[in-house]
């Protein structure tokens, strides 16, 4: 198993960078329980803080994956390729509220149809946004929330309220 | 006198060498003096009697003519001083004369002068009294024309002055009006996003936000935000 | 309300009040970021993957806060309005006051190079500090550094206020750049400057002890480019920064939390650098450069009067001179408590007159003279005449070269002061006569109408030999104005009783 392989299996699944590494920790974690035998007793593990979707991904994966690591490349791989996801910069999408994680995967496949298939995004709230989405991108920042029209249209829309006003 | 004293003087001079050559001269023996020495004895008595006679004389005579030259000179200086007063009393009368002329002329004049300085005086008052009636006439109406031209124009200014501290005030207040009108422009704008930052998340249901999302995304591809 | 397009960055790492931040693509240094509740911050460094910015403000910054582009530098606002203000480093009036609206117009780059040779001059003016001690034997010129240095309660912040309140009515502006001082002092040097009308032509720039590191780091460099921009007015500037040890420390603070390798005494390797970039900027500039002239003077405190430490060493080589104030002459009564054999002014000596140069020079030689004597003479009871004329002649001119706080000798007043020890007015005399009649002598050369006049000619006279000789001829009259001391009081007590009885005697 490559890293570069690696990472491609973590991306297929997250499509953010919390996740990404997220996956990649359970991940190694079985793997190391894999190859080093490790006892049930070893305190809480990162399967057992994992959510049901995480659980079920790591449960589902095939038997032979295990098998491309080996004692002495484990350590090596998922370095490089914590690096890799690392290195990988997310579009950072600003929005009103908390996206559930089904929508978070849907935003994720989409832009992935334009972006590639290791393109990130992460998410932060941002309530004053009211709706829309603003977006920072490699150190520019840029608003199409609902809230920067308002502002850039203040004008029109105050014309409209004293017309409002007037034909009261 | 000076006579009488170098006389006087002669004659002490005389006894004085007399008696030094009786004491210088050697003692005869007590017992028996001889004859030769007294008779050398009577005659320098003698002569000394004759020598005392003669200076007693002459200082007689210095004094005589000592008083003589005295009451001479007394006259004359008597008959000097009365000329003398003589001629003083001439001349302090002729000066007397001439001064007294002098003053009286001298009177004369300055009673003239003072009588032609009180003529000019009198004359040159009348033209001043003139003059400065005319001047203080001027002088009140030049007053009346400034005064009226200055309060004129006082007034004048005043009225700017305060026409612009009135059209300054009012743009004060227009400026002030204006910022307010733009703070309760921007409180409606803040109140707006306000309420619908409260309303839209519960009314918009998942789907619109997402459209809304996929719309922001389009338009940041269009304008190529994504490079 | 947010610009649509800005750039942005978001915090990696927080370190006290180091931050790291990713993006930020065109940001350079000395830029100024901002968050979003309005902490901002100073970008100091660029890694190759980070930003590393200075945070100004008070709050805590937290990883993945936002921190945004201003599009300005570092800037402090500079004008006439500053003049009688306290500020902090970045503007901010301390002094319960607001700024003007024209104080957003003008401001002052921080970090301005310094003008090259072309733009120099030689220093050529003495600055005036009004005290006889500096300005007689070891003169300050305008444009030079002198730094200032001893133990604390050395008297040396007394002596700076007296040089700011005797720079009253010369055109000098003055700039006092308190670093890391507690807010106490702060407080009560402006009382003083205002008590002594010395506001005016000061302005205070202050961070206190409690204001963040960065804060107090950047004190300095607003002094100095508060002073870059009258100085190109044609102005001439006093700056005084309080002091440089700490601004030291702050810096080997920042440099620390910023991974940078510690060199001596855990200082950063430039920090001489840092020092001398500052002092470098001060200097006597020719037209070219706007004329006017900047004066440093900064302060370093010494613990248990070493000098030789790292920072006291790197400064004395970056300035043209040093005054060593010593806490033993302080508690002795001598003020300015200025050890005079160890002080020195590389400049200063230009800037004076020939008298005034002749003049310190020979009392210098006394003073060498009568220290190597002073061993001599504690061992023999019967000393030559010369050698007690030398140790009058000490005695009565370290009394003329004491002055109290708060007090302004005129440079005249100073040439003749300083020449009446060699004259014989204290031969003869001991010591308490010079100390009694100090004042005496002062107020007599300021307002009698004979003396007042040889006090302006003094500047005037070709050489310090003239100067004597015409002094010499006044000596008998100050003389007689003068008191005596008490020993000669008790003798002339004496005298006159023993006088009064004769006459009684005589009535009898």
């Amino acid at each position: 198993m490559t890293p570069e392989e690696l990472v491609d299996l973590i991306l297929h699944e997250s499509f953010t960078p919390t996740s990404a590494m997220r996956y990649l920790r359970l991940l190694k974690e079985r793997v190391s329980d894999k190859l080093f035998q490790a006892t049930e007793e070893a305190g809480q593990s990162e399967y057992q803080l994992a959510s049901v979707r995480e659980k079920q991904w790591l449960d589902n994966l095939p038997i032979d994956l295990f098998n491309r690591f080996n004692q002495n490349s484990l350590h090596n791989i998922f370095t490089r390729a914590e690096e890799n996801i690392k290195s990988i910069q997310p579009l950072i999408i600003f929005l009103a509220f908390e996206l559930p994680e089904t929508e978070i995967s849907t935003l994720g496949a989409y832009l992935r149809q334009d972006f590639g298939s290791h393109f990130l995004i992460e998410l932060r709230i941002n309530p004053y946004l009211i709706a829309g989405a603003a977006f920072s991108w490699k150190g520019i920042y840029k608003d199409y929330s609902l809230q920067q029209k308002i502002s850039d249209n203040h004008q029109a829309i105050l014309k409209v309220l004293e017309e409002y006003r007037h034909k009261k | 006198m000076p006579i009488t004293a170098l006389l006087s003087l002669v004659a002490v001079v005389a006894f004085v060498l007399f008696l030094k050559e009786y004491f210088s001269r050697p003692k005869p023996s007590n017992q028996f003096p001889p004859p030769v020495l007294e008779e050398n004895h009577l005659k320098s008595i003698e002569l000394l009697h004759q020598a005392v006679q003669n200076a007693n004389d002459i200082i007689t005579n210095a004094e005589n003519d000592a008083l003589k030259v005295v009451e001479g000179s007394e006259e004359h200086a008597g008959r000097l001083v009365d000329n003398y007063e003589q001629r003083i009393n001439q001349l302090a009368g002729a000066l007397e004369g001439s001064f007294q002329h002098e003053v009286d002329l001298a009177n004369k004049q300055y009673d003239k002068y003072l009588q032609d300085l009180i003529a000019t005086g009198k004359q040159t008052q009348a033209r001043i009294e003139e003059t400065a009636r005319q001047q203080v006439n001027d002088l009140f109406e030049r007053f009346e024309q400034n005064l009226a031209t200055f309060l004129t124009q006082t007034q004048q200014q005043s009225l700017t002055s305060i026409e612009l501290e009135i059209k300054a005030a009012r743009q004060l207040i227009d400026t002030y009006k204006a910022q307010q009108l733009m703070l309760v422009d921007e409180n409606i704008i803040a109140i707006l996003e306000k309420t619908l930052m409260l309303v839209l998340p519960k009314k918009l249901e998942l789907k619109d936000h997402m459209e809304l999302i996929k719309e922001s995304l389009e338009k940041a591809k269009a304008e190529k935000f994504f490079v | 309300m947010a610009q649509k397009t800005q750039e942005v960055g978001f915090v990696t790492s927080v370190n006290n009040f180091l931050i790291h931040l990713n993006g930020l693509p065109s940001v350079r240094i000395n830029d100024l970021i901002e968050s979003d509740n309005g902490i901002r911050a100073w970008v100091n460094a660029l890694l190759p993957d980070s930003v590393e910015a200075l945070v100004l403000d008070e709050g805590k910054s937290q990883p993945g806060q936002l921190f945004r582009s201003t599009g300005q530098k570092i800037t402090t606002p500079s004008g006439q309005f500053l003049l009688g203000r306290a500020i902090n480093p970045l503007g901010v009036p301390i002094d319960g006051k607001i700024l003007p609206k024209e104080s957003s117009k003008t401001s002052a780059d921080f970090d301005r190079s310094a003008p090259g040779i072309k733009f120099r001059q030689t220093i050529n003016e003495q600055l005036q500090t009004g005290i006889i001690l500096v300005d007689s034997l070891i003169p300050i010129g305008k444009g030079q550094r002198e730094l200032v240095i001893g133990d604390p309660r050395s008297g040396k912040i007394d002596f700076l206020i007296d040089v700011i309140i005797n720079q009253k009515n010369t055109g000098v502006i003055c700039i006092y750049a308190s670093i890391g001082k507690p807010i106490a002092e702060v407080r009560s040097l402006i009382d003083t400057l205002r008590t002594n009308q010395a506001l005016p032509y000061t302005i205070i720039v202050a961070a206190s002890s409690s204001d963040p590191a960065p804060l107090i780091f950047l004190t300095p460099q607003t002094a100095f480019a508060l002073a870059e921009y009258f100085q190109t007015q044609g102005k001439d500037i006093l700056v005084i920064l309080d002091d440089l040890g700490i601004h030291a420390k702050i810096y080997r603070e920042i440099a620390l939390l910023g991974d940078r390798a510690p060199g001596r005494e855990s200082y950063p390797g430039d920090i001489f650098y840092q020092h001398a970039h500052l002092l470098e900027r001060a200097g006597n500039f020719n037209p070219m450069a706007g004329g006017g002239s900047i004066t440093a003077l900064p302060v370093i405190d010494t613990n248990l009067n070493d000098f030789t430490g790292f920072i006291p060493t790197n400064i004395m080589a970056m300035t043209d001179g040093h005054l060593l104030f010593r806490s033993a002459l302080f508690n002795q009564g001598q003020r300015p408590a200025i050890d005079l054999s160890l002080s020195v002014s590389r400049v200063g000596q230009q800037t004076q007159n020939r008298v005034q140069n002749s003049l310190a020079t020979r009392v210098k030689q006394i003073l060498a003279e009568a220290a190597q004597l002073e061993t001599v003479s504690s061992f023999s009871f019967e000393l030559p005449y010369a050698t007690r004329l030398t140790l009058n002649q000490r005695d009565a001119i370290e009394e003329m070269i004491k002055q109290p706080p708060l007090t302004r000798l005129p440079r005249e007043l100073q040439i003749i002061l300083l020449a009446l020890p060699l004259t014989n007015l204290f031969q003869d005399k001991d010591k308490s006569f010079a100390r009694l009649n100090h004042g005496r002598i002062i107020e007599l050369l300021s307002t009698e109408p004979e003396l007042i006049n040889l006090v302006r000619e003094a500047t005037q006279l070709s050489s310090e030999d003239q100067l004597l000789s015409v002094l010499q001829q006044y000596t008998p009259y100050i003389a007689s104005l003068l008191q005596p001391t008490a020993t000669t009081r008790a003798n002339s007590s004496h005298m006159k009783m023993s006088n009064t009885s004769a006459t009684i005697q005589k009535v009898t």
